[in-house]
């Protein structure tokens, strides 16, 4: 039965994965320009990775964010220059993500905002830096001015993202909610043994 | 309990060690990516473009219809605000088309457009921008014409109000990606167009910014004014000669530039339609290919008669 359940939330995982992807790559070009810029710096896999991470269950969300790093190599320049900075990027966030909520029982919007915030920091912080050590002149890396706008504009863009997509993916997960606080509560017991 | 269940017990007990090996993992695959020998993992992107194709291509229309229909519902629902808009709108447009045709009689006394004429001879296939990159940090996009339309890598693309807009880096039977000028990665040699036949400046363009690319000189000039055109020179064997790139960012005369900043001209950050030019590669390539050749015929002629010479002696 548990095993039903998981290959079923796996399955919801992916196709989350594969949906973010498209609307990635797609949705900036089919609304208008200036909207299109803010939704640009929504990074839609690493908000559903995060939300793999609220379900305290730290190997499906570091597995998740490794895939998702994947998906996104794949869709980008970087599959042919720098494949895997970008699962390495959503991995480290995952794992930090997860510490996160791992400490804090409670599940409310001032949690998630707090996993999201670091998660979108850590990410592109990440990112800047290997991209850095392999020598890339991107223009976002053209000073801290770029990158601390690159944070500034993806943490505040994914933060209000998060909001509605969290909404709709707790519909989509809601067999998960119950579960979630009670392995959390169980965790925190383990470590205290 | 089986192994793996124990592996797993254990990871959710205490993830950082699933972290190092999978991190492990990662770094692995950034070195592989490294090695000159193997310097892509191109089928990734092959199959992941391909893929894409089909749910960007649905994407693109429903959105499109649905967009229709609702700006029909409100078409019948606010004619009388409509109306009143439209008025004022007409004014404003009477004013756009004085201003525009000021405009184009100027433009007329440009010699740009006698360089797009000569273009014209290069067939072209018109496409859908479907996608932009998945990753902020690179300045890609993706048409949905390929290999099956006749587009191939290092293909120019231009948009469809004008300008350049960059080249094909990769190719799927009914898709393509597009590097957009303003990328790091993407360097060609350009030449700006002066207000003379005779001040013609060679100097490299190289993205600088989401909006902008940057132009270094071969030869620094004493000065230059801001506003002049910057097209391709065509001596980089990858963009014919005479393209429109952009125009010099600022005001009045810059003196003494080691560098300038270009306003590209083609709209980058909402291009909807591109024009792929279907120019064949051996064409572009063959006056630097004969180069070369002459080069390395220049270096045996002197290693030969240097060779001649000692053995005079």
């Amino acid at each position: 039965m548990e095993i039903k359940e998981s290959r079923r939330i796996t399955l919801r995982i992916a196709v989350c994965l594969l949906v973010a992807v498209v609307i990635q790559t797609t949705l900036t070009q089919l609304v208008p320009p200036t909207v299109g810029q803010w939704l640009g710096h929504i990074d839609w896999l690493l908000l559903i990775v995060v939300y793999v991470c609220l379900q305290r269950n730290p190997v499906q969300a570091l597995i998740t964010a490794m895939a998702a790093g994947l998906i996104q190599d794949a869709f980008s320049l970087s599959s042919e220059i720098a494949i895997g900075v970008s699962g390495l990027a959503y991995l480290i966030a995952a794992y930090v993500a997860d510490r996160i909520v791992s400490v804090i029982v409670a599940d409310n919007l001032l949690v998630r905002f707090l996993t999201v915030a670091s998660a979108s920091i850590v990410n592109i912080l990440v990112r800047a830096l290997f991209y850095r050590m392999l020598k890339f002149k991107l223009p976002v890396l053209a000073g801290g001015k770029g990158v601390a706008a690159a944070l500034v504009f993806g943490l505040c863009a994914n933060l209000i993202a998060s909001v509605l997509l969290y909404l709709f993916l707790d519909r989509v997960f809601s067999r998960n909610a119950a579960l979630r606080l009670r392995r959390s509560e169980a965790r925190r017991m383990r470590s205290r043994l | 309990m089986s192994l793996t269940d124990k592996a797993k017990d254990k990871a959710k007990k205490n993830p950082t060690w699933l972290l190092g090996v999978l991190v492990l993992a990662h770094l692995l695959l950034i070195s592989l990516n490294r090695v000159p020998s193997q310097p892509n993992l191109r089928y990734l992107q092959y199959v992941a473009m391909s893929g894409l194709t089909p749910f960007a291509w649905v994407a693109s229309h429903s959105v499109g219809s649905i967009k229709g229909a609702w700006d029909h519902y409100f078409a019948l629902r606010g004619a009388r605000d409509e109306n009143d808009w439209l008025k004022a709108e007409r004014v404003r447009l009477e004013n756009q088309l004085r201003e525009q045709q000021e405009k184009n009689r100027l433009s007329e006394q440009n010699n740009v457009l006698q360089q797009w004429q000569s273009l014209n001879q290069y067939g072209g296939v018109t496409a859908t921008v479907i996608a932009r990159d998945a990753n902020e940090f690179f300045n890609t996009l993706v048409i949905d014409r390929g290999t099956v339309h006749g587009v191939q890598k290092d293909m120019p693309v231009v948009a469809a109000q004008g300008g350049l807009v960059g080249r094909v880096i990769a190719t799927s039977p009914l898709a393509s990606r597009i590097l957009l000028l303003t990328d790091e990665r993407h360097g060609t040699g350009a030449e700006v167009l002066g207000q003379t036949a005779d001040t013609r400046l060679l100097g490299v363009v190289e993205g600088k910014s989401q909006s902008l690319c940057e132009m270094r000189f071969i030869v620094a000039p004493d000065k230059i004014e801001a506003g002049e055109q910057v097209i391709t020179s065509g001596q980089d064997g990858i963009y014919p000669k005479g393209l429109l790139v952009g125009r010099v960012k600022g005001t009045g005369t810059i003196s003494a530039p080691q560098s300038v900043e270009i306003e590209p001209v083609a709209p980058l950050g909402k291009l909807e339609t591109v024009s792929v030019l279907l120019i064949p590669l051996e064409r572009l390539r063959a006056p630097v290919d004969e180069l070369t050749k002459e080069e390395e015929k220049e270096k045996q002629d002197k290693a030969s008669e240097r060779r001649r010479s000692g053995a005079g002696r």
